[in-house]
């Protein structure tokens, strides 16, 4: 496409732009110049002002380059932006991509009547995928709005194939989803239909908030902060501290120190029940809506389109415990009134293992069941071993080791010259055995399965996690092999999903290669028809 | 493990050529900060071996980087557009194989460095709602060729499902 085709934006974007990154710069101008003052006087304030004077130029320059470089239009069902001088880029983005269009105009443009048209496409992560149009005479930009909404309108509806279009984000700035807004839901809408309901009782909540990591770490934080004010203290010998510690008997400081961790964790666990009180979750049609708290009562809407994944959690003392909670994972831009920015909401945070399922059919039956899942292979078990013990030894030794080391070149008691050895060997022998344990705990936790529509992976080492991710919902696979795994016919494989609006991953380390690949043809819409198991099981090879 | 879906695309042969300049811009300053410690290793009073492990570091990092990646680089890399999907194959010491489904994919961008301009290449970014693919270094027209392709490809609706 020629730039002769597309449209410039209006030149007095050059002196907005300046003076909008002029401004973010001139603080630190000013700064410069306040401490070149207060320094030399005279002189330096002229240099300053000069520094000030170049930058402004040079800010100007940059912007008028910006602008000179840059060219808009709409080309048939695509929006196209070519920008840049010195790193070029031409975007083509999809009319039916489009998730939302707004026209915003800072103070300064409005003065000009100028406005800018910013375009959220689903790209997530960095702010590279939203494209910024402008400054543009505000019935332009008005226009261009109207264009870009009409022009996805129409795109949507002629791809028939599928209703869903895009509504994986169901963002629904524009509108689309306005046939059955009135039985979907949104601002005024009547009540929706309830279809389940579940609800946390008070002892459930209670029992959640002791398994849950907040109390021990902040157990955990005090025990760390107060171990160093005993040290100082010791140390330091002259401050109050060091003295209770030494006058007070040894069996009423530990029993102090107990009732205040003791404390401290009931306080945290306070927080967290007074947080989740109450917590119940609804299922109306086509939406999640979640209610908790004590002190502030906050709710959650959900559109289920927007799930990208469910995750059923176990951490450890609740695995102990044959209890689980589950969370899922959605898009979402947090822009529009209609969204929260909610990115990952508690659905589930407490039930029995043998309840959970059940729970999880009727609040999203979408999602359920989860597919059928095995093992990695038995001769993975040394690939999730060996590089992560060998590294861990690795560090354990340098830690002890180098220390130890610099002691001694410096001059060490003989008591600890002669020991020091013996710790760096101990170091060393528990560390790698503690990540030896944990990493082949990992390897019998990973599992994976498919079954129709659906990929379902676990993994945990003390904790044991499952995710369930839509073939809809995955974003990219991909499959990984160093050498050795190749040699050993495993494989990594790699699933990238949606949460809020960057991605989240989730993979399954050393597979077998075939169950990879066999994964892969399930995924790929370009696979042999033949080759795609429909609605079969893809459990793991034995 | 031979990949049935294995792309069958490779690179314009000149990136192996960016990816030594681009190299070499990222390696300038720590090895003229390494070759400077260098040159003052005497000056601190250190064994005569500091100065010449560190120019031996900075030998082996430049052959390394400059020398023996770009050709491994390139020699792995294959890409293929299908009517369904992208298709990516990349990796030096771990080999990655990547499907983009063409519904996943949220726009195509074409983005050019000062690099790349000057040898007359082109990079395509492929945008999901994760993030970004990049078919790195492809001719100017066949660049843009592809991302009209992609773009095309891409309008077609979701198949839906959670």
């Amino acid at each position: 496409m020629a730039d002769s085709e597309l449209k410039r934006t209006h030149p007095l974007t050059v002196a907005v732009r300046t003076v909008a990154t002029f401004g973010q710069a001139v603080a630190g101008f000013i700064w410069l110049a306040a401490v070149a003052v207060i320094g030399k006087g005279g002189l330096a304030f002229l240099g300053a002002a000069a520094l000030v004077i170049v930058g402004a130029v040079v800010i100007a320059g940059i912007s008028w380059l910006n602008w000179a470089f840059f060219r808009y239009g709409i080309v048939d069902d695509d929006l196209l932006i070519h920008e840049g001088w010195l790193y070029k880029k031409q975007r083509s983005i999809p009319l039916a991509r489009i998730q939302g269009v707004d026209v915003r105009a800072k103070l300064l443009s409005r003065l000009f009547g100028l406005a800018d048209v910013m375009i959220q496409t689903a790209g997530g992560g960095s702010g590279e995928a939203e494209a910024r149009i402008g400054a543009i005479p505000l019935h332009e930009a008005e226009a261009l709005r109207a264009d870009l909404i009409v022009g996805r309108r129409s795109s949507v509806a002629e791809a028939t194939k599928a209703v869903d279009a895009d509504t994986v984000f169901g963002a629904d700035p524009l509108g689309r989803l306005s046939d059955f807004r009135g039985a979907l839901g949104g601002v005024g809408r009547p009540e929706a239909a309830l279809l389940a309901e579940y609800k946390a009782s008070l002892p459930q909540l209670i029992v959640a908030a002791l398994t849950s990591n907040g109390p021990l770490i902040a157990v955990l934080a005090v025990v760390g902060f107060g171990s160093q004010i005993f040290e100082f203290a010791g140390s330091g010998g002259a401050d109050t501290a060091g003295q209770l510690a030494r006058s007070a008997s040894i069996p009423f400081l530990i029993v102090l120190g107990l009732l205040a961790l003791l404390m401290i964790g009931g306080i945290a666990v306070a927080v967290t029940v007074s947080r989740d009180f109450g917590f119940s979750v609804r299922r109306t049609r086509d939406r999640l809506e979640t209610e908790a708290g004590l002190l502030e009562r906050r709710m959650t809407s959900v559109p289920v389109r927007r799930i990208q994944a469910v995750i059923i959690e176990a951490t450890w003392p609740r695995r102990i415990l044959g209890l689980q909670s589950a969370r899922v994972n959605t898009a979402g831009f947090g822009k529009s009134e209609d969204q929260q920015s909610t990115t990952s909401s508690a659905l589930v945070p407490i039930a029995r293992k043998a309840e959970m399922h059940g729970v999880l059919d009727r609040l999203l039956p979408e999602a359920m069941p989860f597919p059928r899942t095995g093992p990695v292979p038995r001769r993975a078990l040394r690939f999730y071993i060996l590089v992560p013990t060998l590294s861990a030894a690795l560090m354990a030794l340098l830690a002890t080791g180098v220390p130890l080391f610099v002691v001694s070149m410096i001059g060490m008691p003989d008591a600890l010259a002669l020991i020091a050895p013996l710790i760096v060997v101990a170091a060393v022998v528990v560390t790698s055995a503690a990540v030896a344990g944990a990493r082949t705990l990992a390897w019998r936790s990973s599992g994976f399965g498919v079954s129709g529509g659906a990929l379902a992976i676990e993994y945990g080492a003390l904790g044991r996690y499952a995710v369930r991710v839509g073939r809809s919902r995955i974003q990219s696979l991909a499959i990984s092999q160093s050498f050795f795994q190749r040699r050993a016919g495993l494989a990594t494989l790699h699933v990238v999903s949606v949460s809020g609006s960057a991605a989240a991953r989730f993979r399954v380390r050393h597979m077998a290669a075939e169950d990879a690949a066999r994964i892969e043809r399930w995924y790929s819409p370009d696979a042999a028809p033949s080759d795609t198991p429909s609605a079969a099981d893809l459990s793991p090879a034995s | 493990m031979t990949h049935l879906g294995t792309p069958i695309n490779v690179l314009d042969p000149r990136v192996k050529t960016a990816w030594r300049m681009q190299s070499a811009l990222a390696l300038a300053v720590p090895v003229v900060a390494e070759l400077v410690f260098a040159g003052f290793a005497g000056l601190l009073g250190l064994p005569v071996w500091v100065p010449v492990a560190v120019v031996a570091l900075v030998i082996a990092e430049v052959v390394t980087s400059v020398v023996i990646v770009p050709p491994v680089r390139y020699r792995r890399w294959r890409w293929e557009v299908r009517d369904e999907e992208v298709r990516l194959q990349e990796g030096l010491l771990i080999v990655t194989n990547t499907v983009v489904p063409m519904v996943r994919i949220q726009h195509v961008d074409t983005a050019q460095g000062p690099i790349m301009r000057s040898l007359g290449l082109t990079d395509v970014h492929v945008w999901t709602a994760a993030g970004k693919h990049v078919i790195p270094a492809l001719t100017n027209e066949h660049a843009a060729q592809l991302r009209d392709r992609i773009a095309t490809l891409a309008r077609v609706t979701d198949d839906g499902g959670l």
